[in-house]
Protein backbone atom coordinates (compact mmCIF):
# COMPACT_ATOMS: atom_id res chain seq x y z
CA UNK A 1 0.00 0.00 0.00
CA UNK A 2 1.46 3.24 -0.79
CA UNK A 3 1.48 6.12 1.45
CA UNK A 4 -1.05 7.77 -0.80
CA UNK A 5 -3.76 5.32 -0.34
CA UNK A 6 -3.62 4.74 3.16
CA UNK A 7 -6.94 5.06 4.09
CA UNK A 8 -7.93 8.61 5.18
CA UNK A 9 -8.93 8.70 9.46
CA UNK A 10 -10.60 11.07 11.40
CA UNK A 11 -7.84 12.19 13.62
CA UNK A 12 -5.37 12.71 10.65
CA UNK A 13 -7.86 14.50 9.00
CA UNK A 14 -8.32 16.80 12.04
CA UNK A 15 -4.83 17.60 12.36
CA UNK A 16 -4.01 20.67 10.39
CA UNK A 17 -7.89 21.51 9.54
CA UNK A 18 -8.42 25.09 9.19
CA UNK A 19 -11.89 24.38 8.48
CA UNK A 20 -13.99 25.13 11.67
CA UNK A 21 -17.15 23.70 11.08
CA UNK A 22 -16.65 21.50 8.12
CA UNK A 23 -15.22 18.63 9.20
CA UNK A 24 -15.52 18.79 12.66
CA UNK A 25 -17.81 16.30 12.97
CA UNK A 26 -16.18 13.19 10.87
CA UNK A 27 -17.62 9.61 10.15
CA UNK A 28 -14.83 7.20 8.10
CA UNK A 29 -16.07 3.78 6.16
CA UNK A 30 -14.03 1.60 4.66
CA UNK A 31 -16.90 0.55 2.80
CA UNK A 32 -20.35 2.07 2.64
CA UNK A 33 -23.05 1.93 0.00
CA UNK A 34 -23.27 5.05 -0.44
CA UNK A 35 -21.80 8.41 1.32
CA UNK A 36 -24.42 10.54 0.55
CA UNK A 37 -27.17 8.21 1.88
CA UNK A 38 -25.55 7.76 5.41
CA UNK A 39 -25.00 11.71 5.23
CA UNK A 40 -28.90 12.55 4.61
CA UNK A 41 -29.50 10.03 7.27
CA UNK A 42 -27.65 11.67 9.77
CA UNK A 43 -28.86 15.10 8.73
CA UNK A 44 -32.17 14.06 9.57
CA UNK A 45 -31.65 12.97 12.67
CA UNK A 46 -28.83 15.36 14.49
CA UNK A 47 -26.04 15.51 12.84
CA UNK A 48 -24.56 19.38 12.70
CA UNK A 49 -23.97 21.75 9.78
CA UNK A 50 -20.37 20.41 8.52
CA UNK A 51 -20.83 17.23 9.29
CA UNK A 52 -18.59 14.73 7.04
CA UNK A 53 -19.01 11.14 6.07
CA UNK A 54 -16.21 9.70 4.12
CA UNK A 55 -15.55 6.19 2.27
CA UNK A 56 -12.58 4.60 0.94
CA UNK A 57 -14.98 2.20 -1.34
CA UNK A 58 -18.99 3.10 -2.37
CA UNK A 59 -20.25 -0.08 -3.56
CA UNK A 60 -23.79 2.06 -5.01
CA UNK A 61 -22.11 5.26 -4.82
CA UNK A 62 -24.93 7.72 -6.47
CA UNK A 63 -24.73 9.64 -9.38
CA UNK A 64 -27.83 11.82 -11.06
CA UNK A 65 -31.30 9.38 -10.35
CA UNK A 66 -29.95 6.31 -8.85
CA UNK A 67 -27.09 5.98 -11.64
CA UNK A 68 -23.81 4.46 -10.11
CA UNK A 69 -20.67 6.66 -9.60
CA UNK A 70 -17.68 4.30 -10.23
CA UNK A 71 -14.23 4.47 -8.21
CA UNK A 72 -11.26 2.60 -7.08
CA UNK A 73 -11.09 2.22 -3.66
CA UNK A 74 -8.50 4.03 -2.00
CA UNK A 75 -7.56 5.76 -4.79
CA UNK A 76 -9.79 8.74 -4.82
CA UNK A 77 -12.10 11.19 -2.60
CA UNK A 78 -15.43 10.37 -2.21
CA UNK A 79 -17.47 12.44 0.68
CA UNK A 80 -20.46 14.05 1.66
CA UNK A 81 -20.64 17.09 3.87
CA UNK A 82 -24.28 18.20 5.75
CA UNK A 83 -25.27 21.89 4.81
CA UNK A 84 -28.04 23.70 6.78
CA UNK A 85 -27.93 26.91 4.59
CA UNK A 86 -30.24 29.42 6.00
CA UNK A 87 -32.28 30.22 2.67
CA UNK A 88 -35.18 30.03 0.96
CA UNK A 89 -36.12 27.31 -1.25
CA UNK A 90 -35.88 29.42 -4.63
CA UNK A 91 -32.16 29.89 -4.00
CA UNK A 92 -31.49 26.41 -3.40
CA UNK A 93 -30.34 25.66 -6.95
CA UNK A 94 -27.33 28.04 -6.82
CA UNK A 95 -25.96 25.59 -4.58
CA UNK A 96 -24.62 23.16 -7.08
CA UNK A 97 -23.11 25.79 -8.53
CA UNK A 98 -21.15 27.16 -5.03
CA UNK A 99 -19.78 23.83 -5.19
CA UNK A 100 -18.55 23.22 -8.09
CA UNK A 101 -16.51 26.61 -8.32
CA UNK A 102 -15.30 26.30 -4.25
CA UNK A 103 -13.83 22.92 -5.76
CA UNK A 104 -12.26 23.74 -9.15
CA UNK A 105 -10.92 26.68 -7.70
CA UNK A 106 -9.25 24.13 -4.62
CA UNK A 107 -7.95 21.51 -7.19
CA UNK A 108 -6.08 24.59 -9.54
CA UNK A 109 -4.72 25.99 -6.52
CA UNK A 110 -3.38 22.16 -5.86
CA UNK A 111 -2.82 20.78 -8.89
CA UNK A 112 -1.50 24.37 -10.81
CA UNK A 113 -3.86 23.06 -13.57
CA UNK A 114 -7.41 24.78 -15.25
CA UNK A 115 -10.42 23.16 -14.00
CA UNK A 116 -13.57 23.39 -15.81
CA UNK A 117 -16.96 23.52 -14.44
CA UNK A 118 -19.62 21.85 -16.59
CA UNK A 119 -23.17 22.63 -15.78
CA UNK A 120 -24.79 21.76 -13.63
CA UNK A 121 -22.46 19.58 -11.39
CA UNK A 122 -19.43 18.41 -13.14
CA UNK A 123 -15.47 19.05 -13.33
CA UNK A 124 -13.39 19.18 -16.27
CA UNK A 125 -9.33 18.69 -16.84
CA UNK A 126 -8.48 18.85 -20.25
CA UNK A 127 -12.00 18.53 -21.07
CA UNK A 128 -12.40 14.89 -19.46
CA UNK A 129 -14.47 14.62 -15.96
CA UNK A 130 -12.77 14.94 -13.18
CA UNK A 131 -15.90 15.36 -10.25
CA UNK A 132 -18.85 14.86 -10.02
CA UNK A 133 -20.84 16.57 -7.62
CA UNK A 134 -24.43 15.17 -6.79
CA UNK A 135 -26.57 17.53 -4.40
CA UNK A 136 -29.83 15.90 -2.62
CA UNK A 137 -31.71 18.54 -0.06
CA UNK A 138 -35.12 17.99 2.06
CA UNK A 139 -37.01 21.14 1.56
CA UNK A 140 -40.18 22.56 2.62
CA UNK A 141 -43.04 24.76 1.06
CA UNK A 142 -40.80 27.27 3.05
CA UNK A 143 -37.64 26.57 4.13
CA UNK A 144 -34.44 23.93 3.63
CA UNK A 145 -34.55 21.56 6.28
CA UNK A 146 -30.72 20.45 4.96
CA UNK A 147 -28.96 19.77 2.11
CA UNK A 148 -25.83 17.11 1.69
CA UNK A 149 -23.18 17.37 -0.47
CA UNK A 150 -21.54 14.56 -2.10
CA UNK A 151 -18.23 14.75 -4.08
CA UNK A 152 -16.51 11.95 -5.94
CA UNK A 153 -13.30 13.50 -7.54
CA UNK A 154 -10.72 11.09 -8.94
CA UNK A 155 -7.38 11.72 -7.34
CA UNK A 156 -4.88 8.99 -8.06
CA UNK A 157 -6.52 6.86 -10.06
CA UNK A 158 -4.61 5.98 -13.12
CA UNK A 159 -6.70 3.10 -14.94
CA UNK A 160 -10.28 3.98 -16.11
CA UNK A 161 -12.91 1.02 -18.04
CA UNK A 162 -12.54 1.16 -21.45
CA UNK A 163 -15.92 3.15 -22.48
CA UNK A 164 -14.60 5.83 -18.95
CA UNK A 165 -11.13 6.70 -21.01
CA UNK A 166 -12.61 9.01 -23.32
CA UNK A 167 -13.84 10.77 -20.85
CA UNK A 168 -12.77 10.31 -17.06
CA UNK A 169 -9.11 11.86 -16.04
CA UNK A 170 -8.13 11.67 -12.53
CA UNK A 171 -5.51 14.56 -10.86
CA UNK A 172 -2.57 12.15 -11.39
CA UNK A 173 -3.14 11.19 -14.91
CA UNK A 174 -3.22 14.95 -15.73
CA UNK A 175 -0.57 15.80 -13.85
CA UNK A 176 1.70 12.77 -13.45
CA UNK A 177 2.28 13.34 -9.75
CA UNK A 178 0.32 11.27 -6.41
CA UNK A 179 -1.82 13.29 -4.32
CA UNK A 180 -1.84 13.23 -0.50
CA UNK A 181 -5.64 12.70 -0.34
CA UNK A 182 -6.00 13.70 3.33
CA UNK A 183 -4.35 16.98 2.50
CA UNK A 184 -6.30 17.25 -0.24
CA UNK A 185 -9.23 16.91 1.51
CA UNK A 186 -8.69 19.59 4.10
CA UNK A 187 -7.95 22.13 1.59
CA UNK A 188 -10.93 21.55 -0.15
CA UNK A 189 -13.21 21.46 2.95
CA UNK A 190 -11.52 24.81 3.50
CA UNK A 191 -12.52 26.23 0.70
CA UNK A 192 -15.96 25.02 0.94
CA UNK A 193 -16.64 26.52 4.09
CA UNK A 194 -14.87 30.06 2.97
CA UNK A 195 -17.27 29.77 0.01
CA UNK A 196 -20.10 28.78 1.83
CA UNK A 197 -19.85 31.68 4.79
CA UNK A 198 -19.16 34.44 1.74
CA UNK A 199 -21.20 34.24 -0.36
CA UNK A 200 -24.47 33.28 2.02
CA UNK A 201 -24.69 36.76 2.77
CA UNK A 202 -25.89 37.73 -0.61
CA UNK A 203 -28.24 34.05 -0.82
CA UNK A 204 -25.67 32.62 -3.17
CA UNK A 205 -26.20 35.13 -5.94
CA UNK A 206 -23.14 36.37 -6.29
CA UNK A 207 -21.99 32.66 -7.31
CA UNK A 208 -22.74 32.94 -11.10
CA UNK A 209 -19.78 35.64 -12.15
CA UNK A 210 -17.11 33.38 -10.60
CA UNK A 211 -19.32 30.24 -12.42
CA UNK A 212 -19.05 31.95 -15.56
CA UNK A 213 -15.54 32.86 -15.35
CA UNK A 214 -14.58 28.92 -15.15
CA UNK A 215 -16.81 27.34 -17.70
CA UNK A 216 -15.91 27.10 -21.33
CA UNK A 217 -20.01 26.15 -22.09
CA UNK A 218 -20.45 29.39 -23.52
CA UNK A 219 -21.38 29.57 -27.37
CA UNK A 220 -20.48 26.06 -27.37
CA UNK A 221 -23.12 23.89 -29.12
CA UNK A 222 -24.63 21.26 -26.82
CA UNK A 223 -27.27 18.11 -26.53
CA UNK A 224 -29.52 17.88 -23.64
CA UNK A 225 -31.35 14.79 -23.07
CA UNK A 226 -33.70 15.86 -20.83
CA UNK A 227 -37.59 14.48 -19.83
CA UNK A 228 -37.16 11.90 -22.50
CA UNK A 229 -35.96 14.10 -25.56
CA UNK A 230 -33.14 15.56 -26.79
CA UNK A 231 -32.02 19.41 -27.57
CA UNK A 232 -29.73 20.85 -29.59
CA UNK A 233 -28.34 24.24 -29.15
CA UNK A 234 -26.20 26.51 -28.16
CA UNK A 235 -25.63 27.30 -24.37
CA UNK A 236 -25.99 31.39 -24.30
CA UNK A 237 -25.67 31.74 -20.43
CA UNK A 238 -27.07 30.98 -16.91
CA UNK A 239 -29.93 32.95 -15.45
CA UNK A 240 -30.18 34.23 -11.89
CA UNK A 241 -31.29 31.30 -10.66
CA UNK A 242 -28.55 28.75 -12.36
CA UNK A 243 -30.39 27.28 -15.14
CA UNK A 244 -28.90 27.15 -18.68
CA UNK A 245 -30.13 29.04 -21.02
CA UNK A 246 -30.10 27.08 -24.60
CA UNK A 247 -30.67 28.71 -28.50
CA UNK A 248 -31.99 26.18 -30.29
CA UNK A 249 -33.70 26.97 -33.87
CA UNK A 250 -34.28 30.43 -33.19
CA UNK A 251 -35.89 29.56 -29.86
CA UNK A 252 -34.58 30.16 -26.02
CA UNK A 253 -35.31 27.21 -23.30
CA UNK A 254 -34.15 27.49 -20.39
CA UNK A 255 -33.34 24.15 -18.27
CA UNK A 256 -33.21 23.30 -15.04
CA UNK A 257 -32.26 19.80 -15.69
CA UNK A 258 -30.74 18.10 -18.20
CA UNK A 259 -27.83 15.73 -19.13
CA UNK A 260 -25.34 18.35 -21.30
CA UNK A 261 -22.95 16.45 -23.83
CA UNK A 262 -20.44 19.20 -25.17
CA UNK A 263 -20.57 18.52 -29.47
CA UNK A 264 -17.06 18.42 -30.56
CA UNK A 265 -15.96 19.78 -33.87
CA UNK B 1 -32.77 10.21 21.65
CA UNK B 2 -36.56 9.09 21.80
CA UNK B 3 -38.89 7.62 20.08
CA UNK B 4 -39.51 10.34 16.83
CA UNK B 5 -35.97 10.14 16.08
CA UNK B 6 -35.87 5.96 15.86
CA UNK B 7 -39.13 6.61 13.88
CA UNK B 8 -37.42 8.62 11.34
CA UNK B 9 -33.97 7.00 11.19
CA UNK B 10 -36.85 3.95 10.21
CA UNK B 11 -38.46 6.15 8.01
CA UNK B 12 -34.84 6.72 5.98
CA UNK B 13 -33.86 3.75 6.04
CA UNK B 14 -37.12 2.18 4.57
CA UNK B 15 -37.15 5.31 1.60
CA UNK B 16 -33.05 4.57 0.50
CA UNK B 17 -31.35 1.96 -0.96
CA UNK B 18 -29.17 1.19 2.58
CA UNK B 19 -29.26 -1.94 3.79
CA UNK B 20 -28.49 -1.18 7.16
CA UNK B 21 -27.61 2.07 9.59
CA UNK B 22 -25.24 1.77 12.67
CA UNK B 23 -25.08 5.28 14.04
CA UNK B 24 -22.74 6.10 17.14
CA UNK B 25 -21.95 9.16 19.02
CA UNK B 26 -21.08 10.29 22.17
CA UNK B 27 -21.64 7.14 23.55
CA UNK B 28 -24.75 6.10 22.33
CA UNK B 29 -25.07 3.22 19.57
CA UNK B 30 -28.20 2.43 16.92
CA UNK B 31 -28.44 0.10 14.28
CA UNK B 32 -31.15 -0.49 11.83
CA UNK B 33 -31.40 -2.93 9.29
CA UNK B 34 -33.80 -4.22 6.71
CA UNK B 35 -33.44 -8.29 6.45
CA UNK B 36 -34.09 -9.27 9.70
CA UNK B 37 -31.87 -12.55 8.82
CA UNK B 38 -28.67 -10.45 8.62
CA UNK B 39 -29.61 -8.27 11.66
CA UNK B 40 -31.81 -10.38 14.38
CA UNK B 41 -31.64 -7.60 16.39
CA UNK B 42 -33.17 -4.89 14.24
CA UNK B 43 -33.28 -2.24 15.77
CA UNK B 44 -30.28 -2.55 18.00
CA UNK B 45 -30.17 -0.66 21.29
CA UNK B 46 -27.65 -0.26 23.38
CA UNK B 47 -27.46 1.81 26.64
CA UNK B 48 -27.29 4.28 28.12
CA UNK B 49 -31.07 5.16 26.98
CA UNK B 50 -33.49 5.92 29.61
CA UNK B 51 -36.72 4.28 27.79
CA UNK B 52 -37.50 0.78 27.14
CA UNK B 53 -36.70 -0.47 23.62
CA UNK B 54 -39.63 -0.59 21.23
CA UNK B 55 -40.50 -3.27 19.19
CA UNK B 56 -39.63 -2.24 15.44
CA UNK B 57 -38.73 -5.36 14.12
CA UNK B 58 -40.18 -5.87 10.77
CA UNK B 59 -39.59 -2.76 9.00
CA UNK B 60 -42.33 -2.44 6.32
CA UNK B 61 -40.25 -2.44 3.14
CA UNK B 62 -42.16 -2.22 0.27
CA UNK B 63 -41.22 -4.17 -2.69
CA UNK B 64 -39.40 -2.47 -5.23
CA UNK B 65 -41.98 -1.35 -8.13
CA UNK B 66 -41.00 0.31 -11.58
CA UNK B 67 -44.96 0.85 -11.98
CA UNK B 68 -46.68 4.31 -11.37
CA UNK B 69 -49.99 3.79 -10.99
CA UNK B 70 -52.19 7.30 -12.43
CA UNK B 71 -51.20 10.13 -11.16
CA UNK B 72 -54.49 11.14 -11.72
CA UNK B 73 -57.71 9.88 -9.66
CA UNK B 74 -61.16 10.32 -9.96
CA UNK B 75 -61.39 14.14 -8.75
CA UNK B 76 -62.31 14.46 -5.44
CA UNK B 77 -65.20 16.44 -5.21
CA UNK B 78 -65.27 20.08 -3.43
CA UNK B 79 -62.86 22.27 -2.15
CA UNK B 80 -61.03 22.66 1.28
CA UNK B 81 -58.09 20.39 0.61
CA UNK B 82 -54.71 21.24 1.71
CA UNK B 83 -52.14 22.33 -1.20
CA UNK B 84 -49.11 21.32 -1.07
CA UNK B 85 -46.99 23.26 -4.00
CA UNK B 86 -43.89 22.60 -5.24
CA UNK B 87 -41.22 25.44 -3.71
CA UNK B 88 -39.15 25.19 -6.42
CA UNK B 89 -38.89 24.73 -10.40
CA UNK B 90 -37.68 21.16 -11.40
CA UNK B 91 -38.78 17.96 -12.48
CA UNK B 92 -40.67 16.35 -10.57
CA UNK B 93 -40.04 12.52 -9.30
CA UNK B 94 -42.45 10.15 -7.33
CA UNK B 95 -39.46 8.13 -6.53
CA UNK B 96 -36.09 8.43 -5.15
CA UNK B 97 -34.79 6.47 -8.20
CA UNK B 98 -36.39 5.17 -11.09
CA UNK B 99 -36.72 1.35 -9.94
CA UNK B 100 -38.07 2.45 -6.63
CA UNK B 101 -41.52 2.59 -5.40
CA UNK B 102 -43.45 6.07 -4.89
CA UNK B 103 -42.48 8.13 -1.89
CA UNK B 104 -46.98 8.76 -1.61
CA UNK B 105 -49.81 7.41 -3.59
CA UNK B 106 -53.67 8.43 -3.39
CA UNK B 107 -54.96 7.38 -0.25
CA UNK B 108 -51.68 7.66 1.53
CA UNK B 109 -51.65 9.06 5.26
CA UNK B 110 -49.10 11.59 5.91
CA UNK B 111 -47.47 13.41 8.68
CA UNK B 112 -45.71 16.84 8.79
CA UNK B 113 -41.90 15.71 8.04
CA UNK B 114 -43.23 12.87 5.13
CA UNK B 115 -41.23 12.74 1.97
CA UNK B 116 -43.83 13.05 -0.88
CA UNK B 117 -41.68 13.68 -3.83
CA UNK B 118 -38.35 14.48 -5.89
CA UNK B 119 -38.16 17.56 -7.70
CA UNK B 120 -34.46 17.80 -9.20
CA UNK B 121 -32.58 20.90 -10.68
CA UNK B 122 -29.44 21.68 -11.06
CA UNK B 123 -29.03 18.28 -10.20
CA UNK B 124 -29.78 18.50 -6.80
CA UNK B 125 -32.14 16.12 -5.65
CA UNK B 126 -34.71 17.98 -3.44
CA UNK B 127 -36.98 16.05 -1.36
CA UNK B 128 -39.98 17.79 -0.83
CA UNK B 129 -41.85 17.10 3.06
CA UNK B 130 -45.28 17.34 3.68
CA UNK B 131 -46.22 20.14 5.95
CA UNK B 132 -49.21 18.87 7.25
CA UNK B 133 -50.59 15.83 8.27
CA UNK B 134 -53.07 14.18 6.51
CA UNK B 135 -54.01 11.69 3.34
CA UNK B 136 -53.77 12.24 -0.17
CA UNK B 137 -56.55 12.60 -1.83
CA UNK B 138 -54.95 13.84 -5.72
CA UNK B 139 -51.54 13.89 -7.33
CA UNK B 140 -51.22 16.90 -9.46
CA UNK B 141 -48.20 16.60 -11.38
CA UNK B 142 -46.87 13.56 -13.80
CA UNK B 143 -43.74 11.69 -12.92
CA UNK B 144 -40.92 13.01 -15.21
CA UNK B 145 -42.12 16.10 -16.07
CA UNK B 146 -41.35 19.86 -14.87
CA UNK B 147 -43.41 21.71 -12.69
CA UNK B 148 -43.10 25.67 -11.80
CA UNK B 149 -42.50 27.58 -8.60
CA UNK B 150 -45.84 27.39 -6.52
CA UNK B 151 -47.62 24.64 -8.83
CA UNK B 152 -49.76 22.64 -6.77
CA UNK B 153 -48.78 19.19 -6.58
CA UNK B 154 -50.34 17.41 -4.03
CA UNK B 155 -53.90 17.69 -2.30
CA UNK B 156 -54.40 16.77 0.85
CA UNK B 157 -57.34 15.81 2.89
CA UNK B 158 -55.94 17.32 6.64
CA UNK B 159 -56.38 15.38 9.76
Amino acid sequence: MSPTSTPITSADLKKGLEAKRFGAKVYTFETIDSTNNCARALAGCWATEGTLVIAEHQTAGKGRLGRQWLANPGENLTFSLVLRPTIGPEVVNLLPLYAAVALAETIEQTCGTKVECKWPNDLLIGGKKAAGILLEGSVTNDAVDFVVLGVGLNVNQTSFPPEFQDRATSLRLHTGREFDRTELLQTMLLSLEKRYDGWMKNRFRDVLPSWLAKTSMINKEVTVAVDGSTLTGTVSGVTPDGALILQANGTETILFAGDVTIVDH
Amino acid sequence: MDLNYVKRLMKLLSESEVDEIEIEEEGKRIRLARHAATAPEVPSWYPPFGVNPVAVQGVPVTPPSVAFPSATPPSPEGAGYHEIKSPIVGTFYRAPSPDAVPFVQVGSSIQPGTALCIIEAMKLMNEIEADVAGKIVKILAENGQPVEYDQTLFLVEKS
